[in-house]
């Protein structure tokens, strides 16, 4: 989050965040719903210890924390409308959106289609070449 | 806007405490339309008071009881059902990280973030550390699953995470000099510090004497 924040400070255009400090605000709740409430609960160190330490199954640990959270965007997004998660023009939120609904699909099983707005966004954001640019698949280090 | 007032039967007769009064008392606070959701023992509510008294902005306290956070009524104001929850006017602000940027923004003075866009990430950096690194696996719906699903004891679960990331936001001071997380004025660094700081050692019995930087700083803020 603060990386992106000096960025778009630091590189104004194309600007990330609205400028009415309500609707920014929103902007960065939506970044954090995936920030603090989604990611932490599924990466690696988390799962690693649940599965050695608990016993437990890594999927089935996280799965429950991403699909609240899930609802939680859905639902936070729900009377908004554009392409994107605010509107026509991308944002941060769609910079948060992206990996956190990809990593669901790939290593949770989740169908974002549970998800109307949420797939929709998702769709039109994986038509940017910007987006297309950053996937895992398409990074050097890219493992299958 | 459908404005949520839970009522309950009031757990002890003081409903404010008399250091907070005294804190609007002495600092002339400014009135204002907030309406702060929070639980006394939500480490993310008390980082929105402390902003908000930093700011000098009166806020209304809408008492959140364990599992009101759960109830339809909530999950309208903040589909995640965490607290806080901000209200302002008639808009809701939610998640503490962008709360307090929108106080600092609306409210600059005292100024909560260096301006120098690199110090600034920094302190951001340290907040997020607590934020998003550390608080979101001790919270109560984690441990709620850690003890009845994986049979986990929540401090054993809980403090590796948090040691590990007093371990990093030590060594992230490490270098810095001052009274507080970032020298002698209080910034962010200092609002989330402090409850996940107070957090550590009440509810999982880490000695923050172990972390001196930030033991020293936690003394200097607890005044």
């Amino acid at each position: 989050m603060p990386i992106c924040e000096y960025l778009e400070e630091t590189y104004p255009e194309p600007g990330l965040l609205p400028k009415d400090p309500i609707r920014k605000a929103r902007v960065r709740a939506f970044c954090e719903m995936v920030n603090s409430g989604m990611q932490p609960l599924q990466n690696l160190k988390v799962l690693q210890r649940i599965e050695s330490e608990y016993h437990g199954k890594g999927a089935e640990w996280a799965k429950p924390w991403i699909a609240d959270g899930l609802r939680a965007l859905e639902a936070f997004i729900s009377k908004e409308t554009g392409k994107y998660t605010f509107g026509d023009q991308v944002t941060l939120a769609d910079v948060f959106l992206i990996p956190q609904a990809l990593s669901a699909q790939a290593r949770f099983g989740i169908d974002l289609n549970d998800y109307p707005r949420i797939a929709e966004v998702v769709k039109n954001l994986n038509e940017l070449p910007e987006f297309e640019a950053a996937k895992p698949q398409n990074q050097p280090d890219f493992e299958a | 806007f459908f404005f949520l007032m839970i009522r309950r039967p009031p757990r002890s007769t003081q409903s404010r405490s008399s250091a907070a009064s005294d804190v609007y008392k002495r600092q002339n606070m400014q009135s204002s339309e907030f309406v702060l959701y929070s639980s006394f023992r939500s480490s993310a509510s008390w980082r929105a008071r402390i902003a908000l008294n930093l700011k000098r902005l009166k806020f209304k306290y809408a008492r959140i009881y364990p599992g009101d956070q759960l109830k339809e009524d909530y999950i309208k104001i903040n589909p995640m059902k965490h607290v806080p929850a901000l209200v302002v006017g008639d808009q809701v602000l939610v998640e503490s990280m962008p709360i307090c940027e929108y106080l600092n923004e609306i409210y600059p003075e005292p100024a909560l973030l260096p301006k120098d866009p690199i110090r600034k990430a920094r302190v951001r950096a340290f907040c997020e550390i607590i934020n998003s690194g550390m608080q979101p696996l001790q919270n109560g719906k984690v441990i709620t699953r850690i003890e009845s699903e994986y049979q986990g004891k929540h401090v054993e679960w809980a403090k590796p995470w948090i040691a590990d990331g007093l371990r990093a936001l030590e060594a992230f001071i490490s270098k810095e000099t001052g009274k507080y997380s970032f020298g002698d004025e209080v910034t962010l660094a200092d609002v989330f510090l402090l409850p996940q700081a107070s957090a550590a050692q009440t509810r999982f019995g880490i000695d923050i004497n172990d972390y001196p930087r930030i033991a020293q700083v936690v003394k200097n803020l607890n005044e």
